[in-house]
């Protein structure tokens, strides 16, 4: 009778034990499928947005912005300098000139 | 009453008197027998679902839990990292037509939502004899609300994805297109399909801002000279990576039924053209390169020429010896003719297939052209190709074959895909340096001079060098002098080439601004110097101003063209 109780509560520990783990388990599947949803969602949300970003930048339609918002257009060539073409002041100078 | 007032009542229920042993455990045997039955029911209950629940069902759950969905297909990018293609999710509508209650009625509620089908559309697609009809692939999430709400059974909307060609029209022809199962059927998609279909992104060598600055540039020409078509294509002529390929009429992809066979035919690449008088750069240079004639030679260009039944005229006929510089200013057809008779049509052949123009491109589509050779490569044959009728190439191949004679004399395969920084393409020797040098000095002064048919070219500062080329179309086996087909090809800087442009417009007419002209230099020219001063500054060419010793050093010195000394650089 005593080893019958005891064997009763090792299984019923171990059972438990299993149990809870078990649990566990699914729970964390379940966390694990909300997250892959989540990212699912997060990734389709970013390729719509990318698309978008994608469409509303296209060079073909801020050409024809620019032409109606910002009177510029291309500089003339003789606007254009090299950098080394700037006479530039030596710095020593420049900057403790009094 | 009295009773409850007592204690001893209270007493019995909280603490009994002891009853009688034997009865009481009757009692207690009979309550205990009776209460073991629910007991025992429940506990079989509670494990039974127990190890329902986690044993046997359990894989299900799980299995349902992981949507694991298939690999999306990578996107298409070009070299700055801008979305061409990419794959986004959709609403799909469909219907399964066995679970239908009443097609009639559901084609008749269904109508006012498909605004692309008619009723009787939508009634025969659910009438078909299947369990999958698809009935929309893009349902917004409005009309994904209201066609809940009309309750119809047999009728499902299932998220799924879509290629969508943010850029649209911009890169259609390269870019291709997908199937409805997401397969490339055609240019980038399908040949790059291997690694989209693995989730791969494609960077291409394409730049779309230059792509677009092309694009309007040769699409205002084609307007502007009431022309049918064009292409327009921008090669970096040391890595050989196509920075754009424009082909006009072109079409939308995210539509693309709704196109022509004609808006998708991509000339770019597909179609073969006699180019006409820019062969004569090619000409120049295997004359060069071979020995046949040195840049000081002269050439009696006064007499047409005669060979069997044809003759070989000159659009404006000059009664003088031209020097080989002369003979690429004034786009001399009989002194190109002269050059190629001291070549011969076997060593020209060698050179154009040294160049790339006897066989397809390896350029990464699938519409690759087949060029179209002579039955008979003789020396009729040799002298037409020396000014550019007689054999038919891709502009693709002949920019390629134009970068290496203009650029540093080594053939590089052109590529749509994005090398990465360092790369070293293969390169093929074919001119040598001076060649090359003599080449882009004379293509500089057919912009740079004024009896040059290229001034229109010319972009201060960026030193433009290029060639016009116009090529009466064949119709019925016959030249049409009236529809031509021009062309131009540029490169810039002349001082160290790093860029070839090649703009072509087809049948363009002339037009009261143009004094009834439609030449190259007309019609394609202007397009060249547009584009290099739009795009000049996205690629970081700095404009020169002033001819250093250092620069002269790069072109030929002293040239003479109609008896004067001619300056390369006219700042």
């Amino acid at each position: 009778m005593r080893w019958f109780f005891l064997l009763t509560l090792i299984v019923a520990v171990f059972g438990s034990g299993l149990y809870l783990v078990k649990r566990s388990i699914d729970a964390r599947y379940d966390q694990l499928a909300t997250l892959q949803q989540d990212i699912a969602r997060e990734k389709n949300k970013s390729a719509i947005l990318n698309a978008e970003w994608s469409y509303l930048t296209r060079p073909d339609r801020l050409l024809q912005l620019s032409d109606k918002l910002l009177s510029m257009r291309p500089i003339d060539a003789d606007r254009i300098l090299p950098l080394e073409a700037i006479p530039v002041r030596s710095s020593h100078k420049g900057r403790h000139a009094q | 009453m009295k009773q409850f007032l007592q204690w001893q009542y209270w007493r019995a229920y909280v603490w009994p008197d002891k009853p009688e042993p034997a009865k009481s455990r009757q009692i207690a045997r009979g309550r205990l027998r009776f209460l073991s039955i629910p007991a025992a029911l429940c506990f079989i209950t509670i494990a039974a679902q127990a190890t329902n629940l986690s044993v046997f069902t359990a894989d299900e759950r799980i299995y349902g839990r992981k949507t694991q969905d298939a690999i999306e297909r990578g996107p298409i990018l070009d070299r700055r990292g801008r979305l061409i293609a990419s794959t986004v999710p959709v609403m799909v509508l469909h219907a399964d037509p066995e679970k239908l209650l009443n097609p009639t009625e559901t084609a008749a509620k269904l109508n006012a939502y498909l605004p692309k089908k008619t009723e009787e559309q939508i009634y025969h697609l659910l009438k078909r004899k299947t369990r999958y009809v698809e009935l929309d692939r893009k349902i917004t999430p409005k009309r994904h609300a209201d066609i809940l709400q009309l309750g119809l059974p047999g009728i499902y909307i299932t998220p799924a994805t879509t290629r969508l060609y943010p850029h649209g029209r911009e890169a259609a022809h390269l870019v291709g297109a997908v199937d409805i199962d997401g397969k490339g059927i055609a240019g980038i998609e399908l040949s790059q399909n291997a690694q989209l279909a693995a989730g791969q992104p494609v960077h291409l060598s394409i730049d779309l801002g230059i792509q677009a600055i092309i694009r309007r540039t040769v699409a205002e020409q084609i307007e502007k000279f009431e022309a049918i078509g064009g292409v327009g294509l921008m090669l970096d002529m040391k890595t050989g990576e196509l920075l754009s390929m424009v082909s006009l009429p072109d079409f939308d992809p995210n539509h693309m039924m709704a196109s022509t066979d004609d808006a998708r035919f991509h000339q770019a690449a597909k179609g073969v053209f006699e180019m006409g008088s820019i062969f004569k750069i090619l000409n120049t240079a295997i004359a060069l390169e071979t020995g046949a004639v040195v840049p000081e030679d002269t050439i009696d260009v006064r007499k047409p020429m005669r060979i069997g039944r044809f003759t070989i005229n000159d659009y404006h006929p000059l009664q003088r010896d031209l020097n080989i510089s002369e003979i690429l200013v004034h786009s001399s057809n009989i002194g190109s003719a002269q050059m190629v008779e001291r070549v011969g049509p076997e060593t020209q052949k060698a050179y154009m297939d040294k160049l790339g123009l006897l066989r397809p491109t390896a350029l990464e589509i699938p519409e690759n052209a087949l060029p179209l050779l002579p039955d008979r490569w003789g020396r009729l044959a040799s002298i037409t190709i020396a000014y550019g009728h007689g054999l038919s190439v891709s502009p693709v191949q002949a920019a390629a074959a134009i970068s290496a004679a203009s650029g540093t004399g080594d053939y590089i395969a052109p590529t749509l895909l994005k090398r990465e920084a360092g790369h070293v393409p293969e390169r093929v020797r074919i001119f040598s340096a001076d060649t090359a040098k003599a080449v882009r000095s004379m293509m500089r002064l057919v912009v740079s001079h004024k009896s040059g048919t290229g001034n229109f070219a010319d972009a201060p500062g960026y030193l433009v060098g290029g060639k016009t080329g116009t090529a009466e179309k064949i119709i019925n086996k016959g030249y049409n002098k009236k529809s031509n087909r021009v062309s131009f090809v540029g490169t810039f800087p002349a001082h160290d080439p790093a860029y070839l442009i090649f703009v072509m417009v087809d049948e363009p007419k002339g037009q009261k601004h143009s004094y009834g002209y439609a030449t190259a230099g007309w019609v394609a020219a202007p397009a060249i110097r547009k584009i290099v001063e739009q795009t000049a500054p996205l690629l970081g060419v700095t404009p020169v101003m002033s001819a250093s010793p250092a620069l002269r050093q790069t072109l030929l010195p002293a040239v003479m063209i109609d008896g004067e000394e001619a300056i390369h650089a006219a700042f």
